[in-house]
């Protein structure tokens, strides 16, 4: 998958997974929206879910299983998780690292 | 895994671990009787065969067969009710005589095991936001048993990991609980000397081997759709508090 492919997965659930009311009222999730955090668009229990949400299209969509579990998830500074960036950049080294089928 | 069962897609699914045998045999007919698809899971193949019952060789310690077992799981079914943490190996030796090896493999099934099949279990409900999960634990946990040091100990992380994602998975739909048996002639207990095992039922409040059925009792409980109010609970048998 390409890097873009991977941000509008990534803001296509987000969007799913926040209902159209809310996504409208946030403007348009891109690289630079914060997902945890300070100034996050996202609660822990939030994250869990959409992370939960992104392994399971990946998988549907794209034949990709990925296990989205990190020590550091619920770190505000250290998360990969804390932006659309930093997500898109730890899933892409995920499938970086994966054995070619 | 190559014969694929019949259409389930309305039928609730349910998954067994450690079903070769014992109580995990007994409970995957009970359930399957009861209209389940039952799947369960194994190192080796069971010598029997029921319907509504698909086995699937996984070793529940091991991430990728885990991992593996549920993808599956997903593709066939898209859904799963209730997931059973029975799988557990026990150990009955003097602390100063066990073998480290012992301990490692041991936590791995009881532990890690019971963690990844939740892990997994619980992924798979949250879609449908309904799920039960009962884990096993044993009377040996609250007796503090001589003898068990190892496997009442791995016991006791499995209740607080019951309690815990009681917590962490309320929130999905699911509920998770853990039911506590008292001695069962099964194998688990086949090496344990009579007088040892006669002194342990004078402990209980009821002084008898545990059954199947009581077991089953239990599991039946928990899994009811109108339990969905009970979650975080460990339920001993014999009488036992």
């Amino acid at each position: 998958m390409k890097r873009e492919e991977v941000i509008d997965l990534i803001a296509t659930t987000a969007t799913d997974f926040l209902g159209s009311a809310r996504a409208s009222e946030l403007g348009k999730i891109d690289e630079k929206t914060r997902l945890f955090g300070r100034e996050g668009i996202l609660d822990s229990l939030g994250l869990v879910n959409l992370l939960l949400d992104i392994e399971q299209q990946l998988n549907e969509r794209h034949g990709v299983s990925l296990s989205l579990s990190d020590d550091r998830a619920m770190s505000q500074t250290r998360s990969p998780f804390r932006s659309v960036e930093t997500l898109t950049d730890y899933i892409l080294a995920l499938m970086h690292e994966q054995p070619a089928a | 895994m190559s014969n694929p069962p019949p259409d389930t897609s309305e039928r609730p699914v349910a998954l067994i671990t450690g079903t070769r045998k014992g109580i995990g045999r007994h409970l995957a007919e009970h359930l399957a009787d009861r209209g389940y698809m039952v799947v369960g899971c194994s190192r080796e193949m069971p010598d029997w065969s029921i319907g509504n019952y698909e086995h699937v060789l996984a070793d529940i310690a091991e991430e990728n067969d885990v991992k593996r077992l549920f993808a599956h799981i997903q593709k066939q079914y898209r859904r799963l009710d209730v997931a059973i943490n029975n799988a557990g190996i026990a150990s009955m030796n003097h602390a100063l005589l066990i073998p480290i090896a012992t301990f490692d493999r041991l936590f791995a099934v009881n532990v890690r095991g019971t963690f990844l099949v939740c892990r997994e279990a619980a992924k798979v409900m949250r879609a449908r936001r309904f799920g039960r999960i009962v884990n096993f634990t044993t009377i040996a946990a609250p007796l503090a048993l001589e003898g068990e040091s190892i496997y009442a100990a791995s016991k006791a992380a499995v209740e607080n990991l019951t309690r815990v994602l009681s917590r962490e998975l309320a929130s999905f739909g699911i509920t998770v609980n853990a039911v506590g048996p008292s001695p069962i002639e099964t194998d688990l207990i086949r090496g344990v000397p009579k007088d040892a095992l006669q002194k342990l039922l004078d402990r209980l409040a009821i002084r008898r081997f545990g059954t199947f059925a009581d077991v089953a009792n239990v599991v039946d409980f928990f899994i009811n759709p109108g339990s969905d109010y009970v979650t975080g609970q460990i339920l001993y048998l014999g009488g036992v508090s």
